[in-house]
């Protein structure tokens, strides 16, 4: 209750968070999009055939867990991305299935940078 | 035998973590509660606490949550068993609503629209945490 009184008391700080929550929450999912992609494809390309083609199993015990934190990492924030609202039912349908996809997540970067620039602009206009 | 030796720790941070992020959710959903009769322009400056609360303390602790429990289910052999079935469908249920909650409030601050109570989701947040706390502890099946 202190902190939202302190940010009613400062109307600049407070308007300028505001502003930027919708681009700060797109960096998340950009950023979480790259790893889960990432890891994605280390698993499947590197991890798995060294496993199965050569008998080192190290590689997928290492990254399989990771690649499972990083992807519910990547659909919780999707989720919560969505929930602020603005989205299309297909663009929620696109954000969730490029998950399971190797590459898919680096289809997200330009997409989610062009819509940051898009609120950016709006804002400003 | 290293795991066994650092399984009460990573117990004891589990439940710290799970601490921390039922807390936060019950706390949030009390205060979208007592703030929700008030005007739109009067509720931004919570909506603003609650948002950097819910981004510094119950994200992380979310995180943390399930990093460690699936430490824990792994190094324990229990993800086939039954009962951490059926508690990881409360803990995604959770989950998801705290992704929706966060959501809700940016959705509030972005728009301008009035933060409105979720009926019954403290009352539903306290029997969830009750279920897996059983369900961890009993391990009936």
């Amino acid at each position: 209750m202190a902190t939202g009184t302190k940010a009613e008391k400062n109307p600049h700080h407070q308007h300028g968070l505001i502003a930027d929550l919708e681009r700060t929450q797109l960096k998340r999912l950009e950023a979480l999009s790259i790893i889960e992609a990432t890891t994605l494809v280390l698993l499947v390309f590197i991890a798995v055939p060294l496993r199965h083609l050569w008998g080192w199993p190290y590689g997928s015990k290492l990254l399989g867990p990771i690649h499972g934190i990083a992807f519910l990492a990547y659909i919780w924030t999707a989720i919560q991305t969505v929930a602020g609202g603005g989205w299309h039912q297909r663009e929620v349908v696109r954000l969730l299935l490029v998950a399971f996809v190797p590459f898919g997540g680096y289809a997200n970067i330009r997409w989610l940078r062009e819509r940051a620039r898009t609120i950016a602009e709006i804002k400003q206009a | 035998m290293m795991v066994a030796a650092i399984y009460p720790y990573l117990v004891a941070a589990h439940v710290t973590a799970v601490v921390f992020l039922v807390g936060g959710l019950l706390a949030q959903e009390r205060i979208v509660n007592a703030i929700s009769q008030s005007p739109p322009e009067a509720q931004t400056g919570v909506l603003v606490a609650l948002q950097r609360f819910e981004r510094t303390v119950t994200t992380p602790a979310l995180l943390l949550t399930w990093i460690l429990g699936l430490s824990l289910a792994l190094s324990a052999g229990w993800l086939s068993s039954g009962w951490l079935i059926v508690k990881l469908i409360f803990v995604v249920a959770l989950s998801a609503f705290h992704g929706l909650g966060s959501g809700r409030i940016r959705r509030c601050l972005r728009t301008g629209a009035s933060a409105e109570k979720i009926p019954g989701a403290d009352l539903g947040i306290v029997v969830a945490m009750l279920v897996i706390a059983v369900l961890a502890l009993v391990k009936p099946v």
